[in-house]
């Protein structure tokens, strides 16, 4: 079972491709960590990026089963420290350039 | 369904060894039943997984109405046989709550119990508060393994947290708990959505207090 998670954000205006940069660099790299595989990225309006009105960016990440879904899940470090607090961090800190945002979880029509 | 309302607290042996914390366990449970209103007294020992932030054993009354609950604490019972027996132990935390919905139906003999205590944060809006416990409530339609539950929102409580709702089922085997339950899409793909701090919707305190035991008799009453 592919299971794939969807970060839909809606991006203050003009500041689309500083959020993406900012995903890029600050969050993938622990989400790969983490077992995330970043398989697509989208944004609308498509094709350009208006100044005057919000950008919704969509990410979509795959993990493998259950099981990667759990290793993306749980938290806590063999050496005790825990990876939630820095998943906060970092929502917490785009959270100036963003309107709002959803996160779903999604698997292939059954 | 007959009022009961449960008082359960989680607690923490000071020293000793895994048999002093069953040998506790047994004791509570039959002093319990001598406690005035005590409908009936159980307790078990923490299994040695499903348990996040868990003391050593739990132990619950069911009473009739939260009134009880004084009563019980005021009692010469109380100060005579179950103030003695936790001299050299910690309460992690008590709460006290109503039974609300759920389903107590089957009367198994051995079997798995798992309570998720937790704390809704303040700020949480009462329609996400209404859709967690709707969700919640969902589990036992789509889980088969779910045989008993109960989800009720904490009306007294005293310890690590201000918490503010239990979720308890009742599974066969350990089996029906750590696959059944935990690998269920529902859980993952859709109740967690309230839990994950990654979730704009998460609405749930991530500290949780998770006791799983092996059981039998009126656990969930």
């Amino acid at each position: 079972l592919q299971i794939f998670i969807m970060d839909e954000v809606v991006i203050k205006p003009g500041r689309a491709r500083e959020f993406d940069d900012a995903y890029r660099g600050g969050y993938l790299p622990g989400a790969e960590q983490r077992g995330m595989k970043l398989e697509n990225a989208w944004q609308s309006p498509p094709g350009f990026t208006p100044k005057e009105v919000p950008t919704t960016l969509y990410y979509i990440w795959s993990v493998e089963g259950v099981a990667g879904w759990w290793k993306m899940r749980l938290t806590r470090r063999p050496d005790g420290s825990d990876s939630r607090y820095e998943k906060l961090a970092w929502w917490q800190s785009a959270g100036d350039m963003i309107e709002r945002r959803k996160r779903v979880m999604l698997t292939e029509i059954v | 369904m007959e009022t009961v309302f449960t008082v359960l607290r989680s607690l923490t042996l000071n020293d000793g060894t895994e048999a002093d914390r069953e040998r506790l366990a047994a004791r509570l449970a039959e002093a319990g039943e001598a406690l005035p209103g005590v409908i009936r007294s159980v307790a078990c020992a923490m299994a040695p997984y499903g348990v996040i932030n868990a003391g050593h054993l739990v132990w619950r009354l069911h009473l009739r109405y939260e009134s009880d609950h004084f009563t019980v604490m005021n009692s010469v019972e109380w100060k005579r046989t179950i103030a003695p027996l936790l001299e050299n132990v910690t309460l992690q935390t008590m709460i006290g709550f109503h039974r609300t919905r759920g389903r107590a139906e089957s009367k198994l003999g051995k079997r798995i119990w798992r309570a998720l205590v937790l704390r809704v944060e303040n700020n949480a809006p009462i329609e996400h508060v209404r859709e967690l416990e709707r969700d919640l409530s969902l589990f036992p339609v789509y889980i088969d393994a779910i045989r008993n539950w109960n989800l009720s929102r904490i009306t007294i409580c005293e310890g690590d947290k201000d918490w503010t709702h239990i979720w308890e089922q009742e599974f066969d085997t350990k089996e029906g708990l750590m696959v059944d339950y935990m690998e269920h899409p529902i859980h993952w793909g859709w109740g967690d959505r309230w839990f994950d701090i990654e979730f704009p919707d998460q609405i749930v305190d991530p500290f949780v207090l998770q006791v799983t035991g092996e059981v039998a008799g009126d656990f969930i009453p």
